[in-house]
């Protein structure tokens, strides 16, 4: 079991995913393992550049890598995204989109 | 194979709309007016919808999801005081199986000519049913909706 609060891992995973190249990752990673050059290929950049992100990512917790002979494969850590998480925000997110339509509505309605 | 969990958490969201109370309990407490902003008809696999706008009243929400399940979203209102506080449960399962169970208090508080409506979601996540695709889609549409949010007063 996680002693970690919630809300610490929303503050990691929210510093993580603050950046479109580590979203980027993320999405390629759930599809498979990969190495570093796998990644930072469709984003063209350069290798160093995605270890950095690759480390962000890994201190976050949400990536793991390891390391076959030269090659270090990277891989979604199993529980990186806590399901408890994951369907807050979507909860959160079906409120609000129909908090916007209630707000047009009631101004149309106004009108 | 499952194993059983439920882990509880709750969260706040707040926003000041431009309507009286009133109007905004109209629109909570109306079906005709509920279905013009409310997710129910949304998706358009709607099955079946009900409304029982009381206490110990239910509404009733099947539906088909664009992926196949079947989604059955169960709410029984608790308390209603008119133009201040609707307090419901709700329940959502998928395909037979209970993902979710919420006690929701959504209060409408004058302010201005406008409303601050402070709502409060309690709820027990059941079974760690999502799969990780599904908890990263989850976690990115709540980030998604974040930062519109934060970039929507400035611009």
């Amino acid at each position: 079991m996680r002693l970690e609060t919630p809300s610490k891992r929303m503050d990691r995973l929210f510093v993580a995913l603050a950046d479109g190249s580590r979203r980027a990752m993320i999405n390629q990673l759930s599809a498979g393992p990969a190495s570093v050059s796998d990644l930072a290929r469709p984003l063209k950049i350069a290798l160093p550049s995605a270890l950095k992100h690759l480390a962000v990512l890994e201190s976050g917790g949400i990536v793991r890598s390891k390391k076959a002979g030269r090659i270090r494969t990277y891989h979604i850590a199993p529980d990186a995204f806590s399901g408890l998480e994951a369907w807050v925000a979507k909860r959160k997110a079906m409120w609000n989109r129909q908090f916007d339509a209630l707000a047009k509505y009631l101004e149309e309605d106004d009108a | 194979m499952t194993r059983r969990s439920a882990q509880h958490t709750s969260f706040v969201l707040e926003r000041r709309f431009a309507a009286p109370p009133a109007r905004m309990f109209k629109a909570w407490a109306d079906p005709t007016v509920k279905q013009r902003w409310s997710d129910c008809h949304a998706d358009g696999g709607t099955t079946e919808y009900s409304m029982d706008f009381r206490p110990g009243g239910r509404e009733v929400h099947r539906a088909t999801l664009p992926n196949g399940k079947l989604q059955l979203i169960e709410k029984t209102f608790l308390e209603i005081v008119p133009d201040a506080r609707i307090i419901f449960a709700y329940g959502i399962e998928a395909d037979g199986r209970a993902l979710s169970a919420s006690l929701v208090t959504a209060e409408f508080h004058a302010d201005g000519p406008g409303t601050r409506l402070k709502l409060t979601e309690q709820l027990a996540y059941l079974d760690g049913h999502m799969d990780l695709d599904e908890r990263i889609r989850g976690t990115g549409e709540g980030l998604d909706r974040l930062a519109q949010e934060l970039a929507a007063p400035g611009q």
